[in-house]
């Protein structure tokens, strides 16, 4: 009986962005994100909001994304309403409210900055909510990464999502002890307050027993069986040199761009 | 020179760094391989710090003031840390700071120590399977590791710890998420292990009695008492305040004495005590 590899498959359909591989996944978030940032055209911006959106909704939408998504939204909100009211080149009004002015100018300029955020957020969140650790782990062994940095890799990039997992569980356990209802945004800000440092420190506690374990348990032995990738990707090292070369193109143009002003 | 059929530890002392307390003070001691060795001791009775030195953990990947030396056989954990660290497996307190994190299933979980040391995969795939049918993760083998119940991933944890086939377990408290069932199932896996060297911290007085060869008792970082269950049950004092097993407050209470004024410590000396009890 076939109990370990490839269970994800024998257990989970297969989806398209199965065959995505993690690297042209973060490539092709770095490549929107560089898109977005050389063309400042806000119906351009608009565009890459929506493909990233869709690329989202296609995928699978996770419950950490929304979450991270409205948080953004309230962030984007309150950027809108100090740009339009503060923004040092506006100029034109664009609505006044009791003797209040909007300015056309701080909005588009906020509308510009929330479209980057929105594509970030969007192009990360289908990174994060399509790839598993041990995926992109085994992924980047296989391409010939040492498996030391990946798991410290790894470990860096999952240390987030690590003291939300702990902050839950105290603010559940708080909950249940009927010490903070955490009904409203401010009662939730203020009941994470007091274990902020408890919390950071018992993630950097569970790190340490984690690094003395994998240790313990061999994982920088030389004779170890290098990992093969989870599911066969479609057309990788295409995809990996084509997003790179543009990535780069991008990134040399918006420093062109930023140098001609002062040449 | 060491004795290579013995664990034994000699003046052994250690200050952890940034740490003015002696957590251990001149412990010596000794025990013969492949038997189980109960530690037991109130909080910070140094049994933690004790399960890491004799892993190596301490002085290879923390630091501190240590003095005195542990050997194991032939292997000392500072001098010869590699090789015994390939015939050692080890449980921590906290089963969740046990795992890999980079495991999507429990067998992966359980497959990571062997896919380090390089074992081929049909051998994985055996080990696993047996070793998830000894403690009872069968069903659970597809499962992600982040669903199961903290008895479950204490299991798991011994698991992974056991699937290399080490001649040393060192087990740092191992049952304490577990349902008195579990529990009663791991004490009596426990028994069954052949050829194995069993260091095991529990609180469960009870259980490890009945399949501890030897205790060794810790107060304040300090080896109080040592000895088989019988006589360190015997001797116990009130200042250490350790719990004594239901059958020796049973015998305690019933003057039901194997002589000697020592009192039965497990189901077998009581048997044998009620039995001479019936013949005389």
């Amino acid at each position: 009986m076939e109990i370990r590899d490839n269970s994800i498959q024998r257990i989970a359909q297969m989806h398209w962005y199965n065959f995505v591989d993690p690297v042209t996944k973060l490539l092709l978030a770095l490549f929107l994100t560089m898109l977005s940032f050389d063309f400042t055209n806000l119906y351009f911006e608009a565009g890459l909001v929506l493909f990233s959106l869709m690329l989202l909704l296609l995928s699978r939408l996770s419950s950490a994304t929304i979450n991270a998504v409205s948080f953004c939204l309230f962030l984007i909100a309150t950027m809108v309403l100090i740009q339009g009211l503060f923004y040092s080149g506006n100029i034109h009004p664009l609505f006044s409210v009791m003797r209040i002015t909007f300015y056309r100018e701080g909005f588009l300029y906020a509308l510009t900055m929330s479209a980057r955020i929105l594509i970030i957020i969007f192009a990360i969140g289908f990174f994060m909510s399509t790839t598993t650790v041990s995926e992109n782990a085994k992924y980047l062994e296989s391409i010939g990464m040492p498996y030391k940095l990946v798991y410290l890799l790894m470990s860096v990039c999952y240390i987030l999502p690590q003291i939300q997992q702990n902050m839950k569980k105290i603010q559940f356990a708080e909950r249940a002890r009927g010490i903070n209802p955490q009904k409203t945004v401010t009662q939730k800000v203020r009941s994470i307050l007091p274990i902020l440092i408890p919390l950071i420190i018992k993630t950097f506690d569970q790190s340490i027993n984690r690094s003395i374990t994998l240790q313990l348990r061999g994982f920088d032995s030389p004779s170890r069986t290098l990992a093969t990738p989870k599911y066969r990707y479609f057309q990788t090292k295409l995809s990996h040199y084509l997003l790179t070369l543009v990535t780069i193109l991008l990134i040399g143009w918006k420093l062109w761009q930023i140098i001609s002003k002062f040449l | 020179m060491a004795n290579n059929q013995q664990i034994s530890i000699n003046d052994l002392s250690f200050t952890y760094r940034h740490d003015s307390k002696t957590v251990l003070h001149d412990i010596s001691v000794s025990a013969p391989l492949n038997s189980i060795i109960g530690i037991i001791g109130n909080h910070n009775a140094g049994k933690t710090t004790l399960c890491r030195l004799l892993a190596g953990i301490i002085p290879n990947m923390m630091s501190g003031q240590l003095s005195g030396d542990i050997h194991i056989g032939n292997l000392s954990p500072t001098h010869d840390w590699s090789a015994l660290n390939r015939q050692t497996g080890f449980v921590l307190q906290d089963p969740a700071s046990q795992l890999s994190g980079l495991a999507d299933t429990v067998a992966d979980e359980i497959a990571f120590d062997l896919l380090n040391h390089g074992v081929a995969e049909a051998e994985i795939q055996r080990r696993v399977a047996d070793v998830a049918a000894q403690l009872q993760l069968t069903a659970q083998l597809q499962q992600s590791p982040n669903s199961l119940s903290g008895g479950q991933l204490q299991r798991l944890a011994i698991a992974t710890a056991i699937v290399t086939e080490p001649t040393l377990l060192i087990l740092d408290n191992p049952t304490s998420e577990m349902d008195p069932q579990g529990r009663r199932a791991f004490f009596e896996w426990l028994r069954r292990i052949k050829n194995t060297t069993i260091l095991l911290v529990s609180n469960e007085i009870d259980d490890l009695c009945e399949i501890a060869d030897r205790l060794w008792l810790l107060a304040d970082g300090e080896l109080v008492s040592q000895g088989t269950p019988l006589e360190v049950i015997n001797q116990l004092k009130s200042e250490w305040q350790i719990g004594t097993p239901k059958i020796y407050q049973l015998a305690k209470l019933m003057d039901w004495s194997l002589g000697a004024d020592l009192f039965p410590v497990n189901i077998n000396q009581l048997r044998g005590c009620l039995h001479d009890r019936d013949s005389n």
